[in-house]
């Protein structure tokens, strides 16, 4: 590459800013009087000169097709505008107007409010009956008598550990006798009839198997707001089994 | 970096009081396009047609892509659409709209596709990329009279880096200030300088060297 002289590399951006009339007039005048007396600048100005206008000539006229073309992105854009433009107000609506209240929501807080309420207290009082006669569960509040269909989801497996009739040992002579064991809780349950096979009772884990719920409990589930509200609604359910179960004891 | 529809803001371009700010007031397109933040449509409309012409040839310029280039003048007046509420004139139309164009047109051509083919049509690899818009191949006997075709100037363009590209065209076929095009180019006037020089002794040594 041709090496410039270093005075000429003080002007050699000028040359084309002049061009552009992008100089103040006193550094147009001195880049003007350099030209004059440096023969390979006054070159590479008449050079960029051409080049300058080459570019012009070449670019700033319309291609031939330009108008068609203008007006397809024309139609294009117009589309683009009347969606966006949709778009835009139904946002605009969607800030202003009140959020939609779901139907429902409160009286779900409410129901599950009060059953883990009862739920406590029913714990409390069977924890208590296991040790010492103690008196007979709470009666069963009100508003679990009318508790609305929860979602039956199935206990996991783990159930099978506590079950809730626990079973007679098997007596075997030939072996030693059983070690004395912690005083379980008394059965508060009495055997089930057959007909009505109570499901297993859920664990503490806040798991929920939702792969093996039926389609009706998940489509009630969709429409809570967030997972805990589904976990309360199946407390309220075990609630309502016990409670049931307890009436059906106490009356028997 | 401010977002390629930001309206003009001083601030955001880092040179005070912006490149034509004072004339703003008096830029046509301004008046226009405060009448559609102000809610009329049909100022819109007449911004496109002043612009769009323009808008194309310097988008083609820069994605040396038939198909791209309508896409982006599309982007370039939707973005101008979406930011009609934030609209401040603080500077001319045009420089705000160069300088969406300018980011878009830069975006394409980062994008992994589209790089690739800028590089192998810059190293001379494939004859096989659209260098010249089709349609436009100039006659044998133009070449002649004209000694330079817009097809091979556009392909000389085409070879130079795209900031170099972007500072010529929009300062010397666009009529830009350095100002102006230090905005659309998110840089300073003393880099515009320098790209538009480099770009323009490039494009006179190729052709010194064909004579």
């Amino acid at each position: 590459m041709e090496s410039v002289p270093e005075l000429c590399l003080l002007y050699e951006e000028d040359l084309s800013a002049a061009l552009d009339g992008e100089l103040s007039p006193a550094r147009a005048e001195e880049v003007r009087r350099h030209s004059a007396s440096c023969p390979r600048c006054a070159a590479q100005q008449a050079a960029l000169r051409e080049a300058n206008e080459r570019v012009l000539s070449a670019l700033r006229a319309p291609r031939p097709d330009e108008e068609v073309r203008i007006r397809r992105v024309e139609e294009r854009l117009r589309a683009r505008r009347a969606e966006e433009a949709q778009r835009d107000e139904r946002r605009r609506q969607s800030r202003t107007a009140p959020p939609p209240r779901r139907p429902g929501r409160g009286r779900w807080i409410a129901l599950a409010a009060t059953g883990l309420v009862a739920a406590a207290a029913l714990a409390f009082a069977l924890l208590f009956q296991g040790r010492t006669p103690g008196p007979a569960p709470l009666p069963a509040p009100p508003i679990a008598q009318n508790l609305p269909v929860a979602p039956a989801v199935p206990a996991p497996q783990a159930q099978e550990q506590s079950p809730a009739v626990p079973r007679e040992p098997e007596a075997v002579a030939e072996l030693p006798a059983p070690k004395p064991t912690p005083p379980r809780p008394r059965p508060l349950l009495p055997p089930a009839p057959p007909q009505e096979q109570l499901a297993p009772l859920p664990s503490n884990s806040p798991e929920i198997d939702l792969a093996s719920a039926d389609e009706e409990d998940l489509e009630l589930a969709s429409r809570l707001d967030v997972l805990e509200d589904f976990e309360v609604i199946q407390k309220l359910d075990l609630l309502e089994r016990l409670q049931k179960a307890e009436d059906e004891a106490g009356s028997g | 970096m401010a977002e390629d529809g930001d309206p003009p803001k001083s601030e955001a371009a880092g040179v005070g009081p912006g490149p034509g700010g004072a004339a703003a007031g008096q830029d046509p397109d301004v008046q226009l396009m405060l009448a559609f933040r102000g809610g009329d449509p049909r100022a819109f409309d007449a911004l496109f047609r002043r612009w769009a012409g323009p808008m194309l040839r310097y988008l083609e310029r820069m994605v040396r892509d038939a198909a791209s280039a309508e896409d982006l003048l599309q982007e370039t007046f939707l973005r101008v659409f979406r930011a009609r509420d934030r609209y401040q004139p603080e500077a001319r139309f045009s420089t705000w709209l160069y300088t969406i164009a300018t980011n878009l047109a830069l975006n394409e051509l980062r994008r992994p596709r589209r790089r690739a083919l800028h590089r192998s049509t810059d190293e001379g690899e494939s004859d096989e990329l659209p260098l010249v818009l089709e349609g436009h191949e100039p006659r044998a006997d133009d070449l002649a009279d004209a000694r330079r075709t817009s097809a091979e100037l556009e392909r000389e363009l085409a070879a130079l880096p795209e900031r170099q590209r972007a500072a010529l065209v929009l300062s010397a076929v666009e009529g830009l200030s350095y100002a102006e095009v230090a905005v659309s180019l998110e840089t300073t006037e003393k880099s515009v300088k320098a790209l538009v020089h480099r770009a323009r002794a490039t494009l006179a040594a190729k052709f010194k060297g064909r004579e």
